[in-house]
């Protein structure tokens, strides 16, 4: 790092950090033994329970004692208690897992005894506030979508989050409005639109929202056209963008809808003539209308002019040429 | 070394001056740091308000030979709370990668002030309309009124300028070309849209300013957007630059610097010249051995002691002719401006206001809130012929800085308004800077409130102090060194500016200490300008 002094280890300090590293496997090894006897014998003592917490605080990637740790919790602890005290147990792991997470965030183990522990949560009111059966089970999910929201925030590309927080909503006793997932969406592309992520999350909840006739298919549909022409043309080289295209082109609308992306996207290509995904998307669409609409389409217009793109592309993607060869190919004779 | 005797005297303790201090401090040099003044930071101080208002009728009068400062007048009743007002007497931003910083995190003087980041910066249209100046891929995405095809090139210009254009083809011959012309013929960008990028993001305040620096600049800015958050720009609490200053003086005392404030100089003269004693060693080699020189004494009034020291750090304003004219006048490190003189205005307002377009987001689903969210500091940036009765050559900048960075109390906001000249105009400050600050005035969050009532305003014209070219008469080592001036700059660059000027003057100072004494770790050629930082032994990473 710059302006920091350079701490130079004497052979002596080598050696001693060495030894204290040594030490410490030696103690871990030592541990571990130790529980996995335990284990092998059934012991589900509140002895053995906190050994794992010991060794898990260590090492939160060794999954045997996760699934041992559930275990305990099952059969040594479950049985004696009541439901308030199961759940007081079951926040206790929530909190341990927390802290876990803030170290080490994309561990699936602990994610994993999360998703366990809060679905294990019994039935009973909250005493803040959320009254019925439900309360705990509700007030728990609640904050379940705020920490995975405050990870999507600090990283809003973990894919891990994205799924983890369809888990949370699906398990929601009160589901949340599926126009406030789309809201949220919405929010993560405006903050920074290349993130697959969330084109997903938007395509499965605008597929929902269609279904459920909540949403007018066509004018919703056109309003993710636009959208999505901003993003092309601000940055036509993201990948996730064109991605969310084809989905949208797949959803319906027929020739006009192809055609006028077509040549929205041909204007992008005259003004950025580099552009691999134009030339590209243009040849997959124009494609969709010979294989689709045949007798409505000058089929040797298109077929010249997928092959000239694919020809371009060959030369300014040499890496692919290969494919676009094919590609070329696959789409059959032009009589010129 | 005595006690009333030091390596280096500085005088005046503004912000090229302490940095220098502090430098020369922490690399292990006596300095004793003077300033006439009874405040810190000279002419980048930030007062008090009571402060303020006797600097202005201080400097109430017509220009003079002896004040950059003239025509200051102000309004009759200045509100109460003084104290909790610090004001600037040089607005500025700082980017967030810059020499600046740089500066304040290899000092350790970061950890002296608070720092916050600007809300938004912002352009004022010819429509009357102010909207938000879109800096980043982000911005042009959400961006309602620019056309796609023009965000296209926008992007297309934005990525050549935070890259290394120096070699790009499309700069090629082209360096000397206005930038405003630049942009619309190599990078086809639409006249609105050029005029947004040359004056609120690249802040440029002239049309006619070339090409190649106005790129280097906004290089700087386009690298300082997500450092710290979105904006390039952070401010500093308690009026920005002048406790900037302070603090660079508070780390030259902590390594021993001694400061005296409020001493009115009554001389400085050199020491009677000693002579050299040469004394030949065994191969016939003459090293010029000789006790540390201590070439000028300084007499203070009201101070006991006369100060003696090696080298002078001083701008000519506080040097006699004899001095001047031996001194080494340091060159300027970049091409600056020619600006004859800066329209400023200082207003202090208790009514939010907000410098964002309303319609800020792209986004379909969001029932649209008509609430306006109040800006607490911002930029609001004024291209030239973009206003009835405004400035058809210059941009003017308008600097919002409210409760958020510690400078005003709370529910107060200050406006600082500055506008560069090309020439002495006929009206005063306060008539040439009106129109600008109507407009702010203007844009209240509240709708019903078409014009406020500023609680407090002071207007003034300043001038850049006189550059002299780095000429000297004599030939010998120069003992006093007069740091490069610092004419007027846009608002986000006089900081870096001034650290690069420092950084000179260190330099310089150095080469010359280096000769007539050595230090610990001299024997390293570099000059390095801020010695590292002691680590911290309770920073151990303890991961497995």
């Amino acid at each position: 790092m710059h302006g920091i002094r350079r701490v130079r280890q004497t052979q002596e300090e080598r050696q001693a950090s060495k030894r204290k590293e040594l030490a410490k496997i030696e103690e871990f090894n030592a541990l571990t033994q130790r529980i996995l006897a335990r284990k092998k014998g059934n012991d589900w003592s509140d002895e053995a329970f906190q050994l794992t917490t010991k060794l898990l605080q260590i090492n939160p990637e060794f999954y045997t004692l996760w699934n041992y740790r559930r275990n305990i919790l099952l059969k040594g602890k479950f049985p004696n208690s009541s439901p308030e005290q199961v759940h007081e147990l079951l926040e206790d792991e929530l909190s341990m897992t927390m802290t876990a997470l803030k170290v080490r965030p994309k561990v699936y183990w602990i994610w994993n005894h999360r998703m366990w522990c809060l679905e294990h949560i019994p039935k009973g009111p909250a005493s803040d506030g959320e009254p019925g059966a439900d309360g705990w089970k509700q007030v728990v999910w609640n904050k379940e979508l705020f920490v995975v929201e405050k990870m999507l925030d600090a990283d809003s590309r973990n894919f891990q989050a994205w799924n983890y927080r369809r888990f949370v909503l699906a398990s929601m006793p009160t589901p949340r409005s599926e126009s406030s997932e789309l809201a949220y969406t919405s929010k993560k592309i405006e903050a920074n639109f290349s993130n697959f992520s969330a084109w997903h999350q938007r395509s499965k909840t605008l597929t929902s929202l269609w279904a459920q006739g909540k949403l007018d298919e066509s004018k919703s549909r056109e309003a993710e056209f636009e959208l999505l022409r901003n993003a092309m043309y601000t940055d036509p080289n993201d990948q996730s963008v064109w991605m969310y295209h084809r989905w949208l082109v797949g959803t319906g609308g027929g020739k006009d809808v192809l055609e006028r992306e077509i040549s929205a996207i041909q204007e992008l290509l005259d003004e950025q003539p580099d552009s691999k995904w134009c030339m590209e998307s243009i040849v997959h669409y124009k494609r969709l209308l010979l294989n689709n609409y045949a007798k409505d389409v000058d089929t040797q217009h298109l077929t010249r002019d997928c092959k000239d793109l694919l020809e371009r592309l060959e030369t300014l993607d040499p890496m692919r040429r290969l494919r676009y060869r094919e590609l070329a190919g696959e789409i059959g004779p032009s009589t010129s | 070394m005595k006690e009333n005797q030091f390596d280096v005297i500085v005088f005046g303790t503004g912000l090229v001056e302490s940095i220098t201090a502090a430098a020369l401090a922490k690399a292990g040099y006596k300095i004793a740091h003077i300033d006439t003044n009874a405040y810190y930071g000279g002419d980048e101080a930030s007062l008090s308000l009571e402060e303020i208002v006797t600097w202005v009728d201080q400097h109430s009068g017509p220009s003079d030979l002896s004040s950059r400062f003239y025509r200051a007048s102000r309004s009759a009743q200045p509100p109460s709370q003084s104290r909790q007002y610090s004001i600037c007497l040089q607005p500025a931003v700082l980017p967030s990668v810059g020499p600046l910083i740089n500066a304040l995190v290899a000092s350790g003087v970061s950890k002296y002030s608070g720092f916050r980041l600007v809300d938004c910066v912002s352009v004022y249209e010819p429509s009357g309309r102010v909207s938000s100046v879109p800096g980043s891929k982000e911005d042009i995405f959400k961006n309602k009124e620019i056309g796609l095809i023009e965000k296209r090139r926008l992007m297309r210009f934005l990525t050549f300028a935070a890259g290394d254009f120096e070699t790009a083809k499309e700069l090629e011959g082209k360096q000397e070309v206005p930038f405003v012309e630049f942009l619309r013929t190599t990078f086809s960008l639409g006249e609105t849209i050029s005029s947004v990028l040359a004056y609120a993001l690249a802040f440029s305040s002239s049309s006619t300013e070339t090409t190649l620096p106005v790129l280097h600049r906004l290089r700087g800015y386009l690298r300082s957007s997500g450092r710290y958050g979105p904006s390039p720009f952070l401010i500093g609490h308690y009026g920005c630059l002048g406790d900037i200053s302070q603090g660079f003086c508070r780390a030259a005392a902590v390594s021993g610097g001694v400061y005296i404030l409020g001493r009115e100089i009554k001389s400085i003269s050199k020491a009677p010249t000693r002579p050299l004693v040469s004394t030949p060693d065994d191969n016939g080699i003459s090293e010029l051995k000789t006790d540390q020189p201590f070439n000028y004494h300084v007499e203070l009034a009201d101070f006991p002691d006369t100060l003696e020291c090696s080298l002078l750090i001083s701008s000519p304003g506080f040097l006699p002719n004899v001095i001047q004219s031996e001194a080494l006048r340091i060159p300027q490190v970049r091409s600056q401006d020619s600006s004859k003189l800066i329209a400023r205005c200082i207003a202090i307002i208790d009514t939010p206001i907000s410098l964002r377009s309303p319609s800020d987001s792209n986004t379909q689903d969001e029932s649209q809130s008509l609430e306006v969210q109040p800006t607490d500091t911002g930029i609001l940036v004024f291209p030239p012929s973009s206003m009835q009765g405004g400035s058809t050559t210059h941009s003017a900048t308008v600097l919002l800085v409210g409760e958020g960075s510690m400078s005003t109390p709370k529910g107060k906001s200050l406006v600082y308004i500055g506008l560069p000249l090309g020439e002495e105009p006929e009206t005063s400050p306060e008539d040439v800077l009106k129109p600008y600050l109507d407009v702010v005035l203007s844009l209240s969050v509240n709708s019903s409130i078409p014009s406020i009532q500023p609680l407090f305003t002071a207007h003034y014209f300043e001038k850049p102090p006189s550059f002299l070219s780095p000429e000297r008469s004599s030939s010998s080592q120069a003992t006093c060194l007069i740091p490069p001036p610092l004419q007027f700059a846009p608002l986000p660059d006089f900081a870096d500016v001034a650290t690069e000027h420092a950084e000179r003057t260190y330099g310089k100072a150095v080469e010359y200490l280096r000769i007539i004494r050595t230090l610990e770790g001299d024997e390293e050629e570099e000059v390095a300008f801020w010695p590292p930082l002691p680590i911290d032994p309770n920073d151990e990473d303890d991961e497995w």
